[in-house]
């Protein structure tokens, strides 16, 4: 298959994605890299709670720390 | 290896990693710092390479093409270990025109077509070195191409009648 076998509007579709480069250089710096990395995006904590913590497990929380302390008792 | 061809070879070809990296995972971070691996691995094993074998674009994609799978597995593995740290998935926050574009239908193709497509189609690799690159048959590359092509026309197709 050659490039020419791709039909013209998927060409054209392709195309459109274009990529700039960045400045890169070629020494790696471990201070740029960590950098980098603290200021990466990171999903909302607020947003991880929400979705992992419902009121349904709100209302057991204090049942299952009661349930697991059950055994120090007897000790 | 002296520090001048290796600056030399940087110059020549680090756009192009960088524009492969970027295109298969789209994350700048990411394809930044392979792009640097790249060349420092190069610089390291260059003794491995035999100029009568294989070409020194291919040579250092394929180099790429390893950091990129590592370093994506690695990234996965963290992100499931601690899933705060990162964004939700990028499809999630993906506005509708941008859902229109050629961006978005490649990150639904599955990642060896995707890998297939990109270097075929940006960079004009043979059939044969894109299997030398992925250390997959050429057979594999032309079935992979043949599917990759055929879902993005799909994709493609459905989103302009959307």
């Amino acid at each position: 298959m050659n490039k020419q076998d791709i039909p013209e509007e998927l060409k054209k579709k392709l195309d459109q994605f274009a990529v700039e480069t960045p400045d890169i250089s070629l020494k790696k710096s471990l201070s740029h890299r960590i950098g980098s990395w603290i200021t990466a995006p990171v999903k909302n904590p607020a947003d991880y709670l929400s979705i992992h913590i419902t009121p349904r497990r709100m209302a057991l929380f204090p049942l299952v720390i009661i349930v697991s302390s059950l055994p120090f008792a007897f000790i | 290896m002296n520090s001048n061809d290796l600056e030399d070879l940087f110059n020549k070809y680090h756009k192009q990693i960088y524009q492969f990296t970027y295109r298969y995972t789209q994350d700048e971070t990411l394809s930044s710092d392979v792009v640097q691996d790249t060349f420092i691995k190069f610089d390291k094993y260059a003794e491995n390479f035999d100029p009568a074998k294989s070409h020194i674009r291919t040579f250092l994609f394929r180099i790429a093409y390893q950091l990129t799978m590592t370093k994506l597995k690695r990234k996965n593995k963290l992100k499931k270990l601690l899933p705060f740290l990162y964004e939700t998935k990028q499809s999630e926050t993906i506005s509708l025109e941008e859902k229109l574009s050629v961006r978005a239908a490649l990150t639904e193709l599955p990642a060896e077509q995707r890998s297939v497509i990109i270097l075929f189609y940006y960079h004009d690799l043979t059939q044969h070195q894109i299997a030398e690159i992925m250390q997959i048959p050429v057979g594999t590359v032309k079935s992979r191409l043949h599917h990759a092509l055929k879902k993005l026309k799909q994709l493609l197709e459905a989103d302009d009648n959307e």
